[in-house]
């Protein structure tokens, strides 16, 4: 299959079952928001090694958010709901709650299961901390320095999926990066869908397991142009540089659609082959065939 | 197609609907609601010598029209469905209701949404005493919102421990007294003694003058209550519209009651002398 | 009004000899009075000057004033002399045809017909009274809501070296209230009277009580709750704004820091509190009961002290012990599904005829239309009406059944409560031919 002059090769993207809340965060303006949004995000990119993958979903208008602030939503992947109740509370706590101005609300009202959030960091208020229930849900306010720290009592959980990706061949380098750019600002606005990896995009494609066997998993040699020649490769004969986008998203829809739009965004010239990573099919539960993806979400 | 029940002749006598909830009136027809019994007075008069009676509660809806302002109970354990009062109501409108919605197109009378649990009650008119509060048990509201576009009498949310209350008008003595907690919102003018006896709770007076305030509260800080700005929305979607801009004003706080646990707060939109 | 007698003419025989009677004339309820009963036909019978009642005092002689029996027919059906039986038959007649009967005005009459009354409510399934008037039922849920540390007044009496009169004037409306209960007695752990005793006078109005003060503080009117916070601010060890208290209450924060010590080193100290003189409204009553009942408590962490209000006369504490012990409520009872429910939307028998929200009422020994104006006299008019009262009044004259009954007192024995829960057996001091109230009330329950 083509997309213009860039070959869409036939792979499947091999995505996890993971569990997902939604951090609504609010802030007095733009500058704080982005300041607790990137700390609350920040080491965040894949649970390779991370607590939990996380980024920005999108930012929220005034009309959008509970408080009518500026704000944002933040969706944070984890293996199990466990986890992801311990890494929510720390992340908001060392992160948000520190940060001026801000107040964080669930985004994710409807989840199939509750994590504590205010319900644990109240405790930060000494017994000065006061309850407010509006309608059906709690609300924590915690005096701090610059006023409260609003904060809802709980957040839910839901099945969220991550690992859906697609990896760009290109000619060159700046190349590669403009398209690469490309796709991470298209799905910027899309909503249920993250990408975690810095600037959304990763350059260290990983294949599971190393010949030192403490690894879990090592570059992916198969894509290294400067392995290319020397060990069998994936790479299009004319391909000097690779990127991958992977995308976690809330739902199986949600993932297939930002992954066709990914590679419609960055299909053009200068871009070689767009194809989808994974590990032989055998890990991950989820299988998102590139081209089927593409003719289920025409542009 | 909701319920429809209209009184037929002007009544002076109380009467007891405290029994007619929707949920109980829908697998009904018009000649059995009819046959359903009303105590007024000490005598069990048949709904349908009161009321004309046409459509069905199959919906969930109920609607009262006419002269109801001896009837009392109305909308009493509601849990479901919708109540609608064209007109006035007595008292215990929405006592212990637990969910659903009453909408009273006229004025009600005392203990408003008594001891309510859930739900919403949305009064057009003005209200009588003890707002939210069961005098009868000593009980206040422990969840749900009452809002009322006119004024209100004394003691409104008096032992209130959850919920909402939000009164367009003036209130009488006493608001928020012995309050547990919850929150209650005051546009006009609020009468003296309010939050005496406070334990918890928010009072919002909303109003420019300067209000009276007891002196166990002690003087805070002036400050913008961020919760306002999710109360407003909860507000306004249940038909109670109230300035946003209110979210982002500075109020002064004042602790209280100290002869009481004195966790509860007033904010006042006056500023108060910065003495 | 008459001037009370004071000596006994020497030139009257004395007929009728009484003693240990008791006054119903104030909510001190003495049961300590002599009378004598003159035979002087030169007199007026109605002149109260047949009477001589000591020791004298004014609200006494005007309460037997009162009381002087008024000879008639027992019974009266639209102004038609009936007997008793015919009158009974009526009252019936009305009962049953009514949709909701309220009874009411019962805190004149003794104990055992407010029992019958409220039989007779439950049996009719009407409307009770069960409070002397708002103002004494705001005090009561005060009571309910606050709690309420209380003696009896004997207690005060030989116990009391700081007495505390809080809004009240008993000078005047409890005349004999010194003598009997407060200040002047030589009790037990006061054995010197008045000179073990402090009298502290606490009030916006300056009164004939606060002349007799040691300690007085005038604060500023209608800031009770604001004064009764500051003191429990003060003894809680809350931080008082000064110049907030000096604003809101009139007095310096020292003079209220020097009182509250003052108290506190009180052995035993009691509170008088006179609901009926101070506020604009009932609720301000309730308000103002209710931070007073509050300090009193909080002074007994330290010291004991017990509160007390000054009630009106008659036998309204009776009547609110009698609903309690026979419903298990209090306030205004409405029995019309059977069991006895508080109404808590009105305050008064004019409230709920004004509304007509009753359809027919019993008035025992009380005379509501004397309190309303002529105006709304003709409300009353739309309803059937029994009373049941010794003299000719408003209500009497305008009643369909009226049954006139011997005063208690004076011709009708029976029991009634001091305001302390103190009782007291009342004997009459003249004979009647006349049925007590409670004899009327049984035929009416028996009637059923």
């Amino acid at each position: 299959m083509k997309l213009g002059p860039t070959t869409i090769r036939e792979s499947f993207a091999e995505a996890f079952g993971m569990r997902f809340t939604r951090l609504i965060v609010t802030a007095h303006d733009e500058h704080w928001l982005e300041a607790a949004v990137r700390e609350a995000t920040g080491f965040a990119t894949s649970v390779i090694a991370c607590d939990v993958e996380a980024a920005l979903e999108r930012w929220l208008p005034t009309g959008e958010t509970p408080d009518g602030r500026l704000g944002a939503a933040i969706l944070m992947f984890g293996f199990s709901t466990a986890s992801l109740a311990d890494s929510v509370t720390r992340r908001v706590g060392q992160c948000i709650l520190t940060c001026p101005t801000t107040a964080v609300f669930d985004g994710l009202p409807d989840g199939t299961e509750r994590v504590p959030l205010g319900k644990f960091l109240r405790f930060f208020g000494d017994g000065f901390q006061r309850s407010k229930v509006i309608g059906d849900r709690r609300f924590w306010r915690v005096p701090v320095m610059d006023g409260e720290f609003l904060v809802e009592e709980s957040v839910g959980v839901a099945k969220g999926i991550a690992g859906g990706n697609i990896i760009l061949q290109c000619i060159n380098s700046e190349g590669a990066l403009r398209a690469a750019r490309s796709v991470v600002d298209a799905l910027a606005p899309m909503p249920g869908v993250i990408v975690p990896f810095p600037g959304g995009v990763v350059r260290s494609g990983s294949k599971v397991g190393s010949k030192y066997p403490k690894l879990r998993a090592s570059t992916n040699n198969a894509y290294c142009p400067t392995l290319a020649g020397r060990v069998p490769t994936e790479l299009h004969p004319n391909a000097n540089c690779a990127y991958e986008v992977v995308i976690d998203g809330v739902d199986e829809p949600s993932v297939a659609g930002a992954m066709a739009k990914a590679a419609r965004s960055a299909a053009g010239e200068g871009v070689l082959v767009i194809e989808a990573g994974n590990y032989g099919g055998k890990l991950g539960k989820f299988h998102f065939p590139l081209i089927d993806v593409l003719e289920r979400f025409p542009g | 197609m909701a319920l429809h029940l209209t009184t037929r002749t002007h009544w002076t006598l109380p009467i007891d609907l405290s029994g007619e909830l929707p949920g109980l009136l829908a697998p009904l027809s018009p000649s059995e609601v009819g046959k359903r019994k009303l105590l007024v007075g000490r005598e069990q008069v048949d709904l349908g010598e009161i009321f004309s009676i046409s459509g069905s509660a199959g919906d969930g809806v109920v609607v009262w029209e006419g002269d109801l302002s001896t009837a009392f109970g109305i909308g009493h354990l509601l849990k479901e469905g919708q109540v609608t009062v064209r007109g006035s109501v007595g008292s215990y409108c929405g006592s212990q209701m637990k969910g659903g919605s009453i909408v009273v197109e006229g004025s009600a009378g005392t203990s408003v949404g008594a001891a309510m649990a859930g739900g919403t009650i949305h009064v057009l008119g003005s209200c009588g005493n003890d707002v939210g509060h069961d005098p009868r048990r000593g009980v206040g509201m422990t969840g749900g919102t009452i809002v009322v576009d006119g004024s209100a009498g004394t003691h409104v949310g008096r032992t209130i421990r959850r919920g909402t209350i939000a009164v367009r008008g003036s209130v009488g003595e006493g608001a928020v007294m012995d309050a547990i907690a919850g929150t209650v919102i005051v546009m006009g003018k609020s009468g003296r003694n309010a939050g005496s006896g406070m334990r918890r709770g928010s009072l919002f007076l909303l109003d420019d003058a300067p209000p009276e305030i007891l002196p166990t509260f002690q003087r805070g800080r002036s400050l913008k209550p961020l919760i306002l700005s999710l109360l407003l929305p909860h507000l306004a979607s249940i038909g109670f519209k109230i300035d946003p801009s209110f979210a982002h004003r500075d109020m002064r706080l004042y602790h209280g009651d100290m002869l009481s646990l004195g966790l509860g707060e007033i904010f006042s939109v006056h500023q108060g002398d910065g003495e | 009004m008459a001037e009370p007698t004071i000596e006994t003419p020497p030139t009257v025989a004395l007929t009728d000899h009484h003693s240990d009677v008791v006054c119903m004339g104030c909510g001190c309820l003495c049961d300590d009075l002599s009378t004598q009963q003159r035979s002087d036909s030169s007199s007026d019978s109605a002149d109260p000057g047949m009477l001589t009642i000591l020791p004298a005092c004014s609200l006494a002689h005007e309460w037997f004033a009162g009381l002087m029996a008024e000879d008639g027919p027992a019974c009266l059906v639209r102004g038609r002399p009936v007997s008793i039986e015919e009158g009974t038959a009526a009252v019936r007649a009305i009962l049953a045809t009514a949709k909701r009967p309220l009874i009411a005005g019962l805190s004149n009459t003794s104990v055992e017909a407010q029992r019958e009354a409220v039989h007779l409510a439950e049996r009719w399934r009407g409307v009770l009274m069960g409070h002397a008037s708002p103002v004494a039922a705001r005090v009561h849920r005060a009571a309910q809501a606050a709690g309420l540390v209380t003696s009896t007044l004997g207690e005060v009496r030989q116990r009391a070296d700081v007495v505390v009169l809080w809004n009240a004037d008993p000078v005047v409306t409890h005349p004999r209230h010194f003598e009997r209960y407060s200040l002047h007695p030589k009790g037990r752990f006061v054995p010197r009277g008045r000179k073990d005793r402090q009298l502290i006078w606490i009030g916006s109005t300056p009164c004939a009580s606060s002349e007799l003060a040691d300690i007085k503080v005038i604060f500023a009117p209608g800031r009770d709750v604001e004064a009764l916070s500051v003191l429990q601010g003060i003894l809680n060890g809350v931080e008082l704004d000064e110049k907030m208290v000096l604003r809101q209450t009139g007095v310096s924060p020292d003079v209220w820091r020097d009182l509250s010590t003052t108290l506190r080193q009180a052995r035993y100290g009691a509170v008088f509190y006179d609901p009926n003189l101070s506020p604009e409204s009932a609720i301000h009553a309730e308000h103002d009961a209710r931070a007073l009942m509050q300090w009193v408590t909080l002074l007994n962490e330290t010291t004991s002290f017990v509160f007390h209000a000054l009630t009106e006369g008659g036998n309204g504490s009776g009547l609110e012990q009698v609903v309690a012990w026979t419903t298990g409520r209090s306030g205004i009872l409405d029995f019309g599904s059977g069991v006895p429910t508080v109404l808590t939307d009105v305050d008064s028998a004019q409230d709920l005829i004004s509304r007509r929200s009753v359809d027919a009422a019993l008035f025992v020994s009380s005379d509501p239309l004397r309190e309303w104006e002529p105006a709304e006299w003709r409300r009353l008019g739309f309803i059937p009406t029994v009373v049941l009262s010794n003299s000719s009044t408003a209500t009497s004259s305008s009643a369909t059944v009226w049954f006139r009954t011997a005063p208690l007192s004076y011709a009708a024995g029976g029991t009634v409560f001091r305001s302390d829960g103190v009782a007291l057996r009342v004997r009459p001091i003249t004979s009647s031919a006349l049925p007590s109230d409670e004899e009327i009330l049984r035929r009416l329950v028996c009637l059923a």
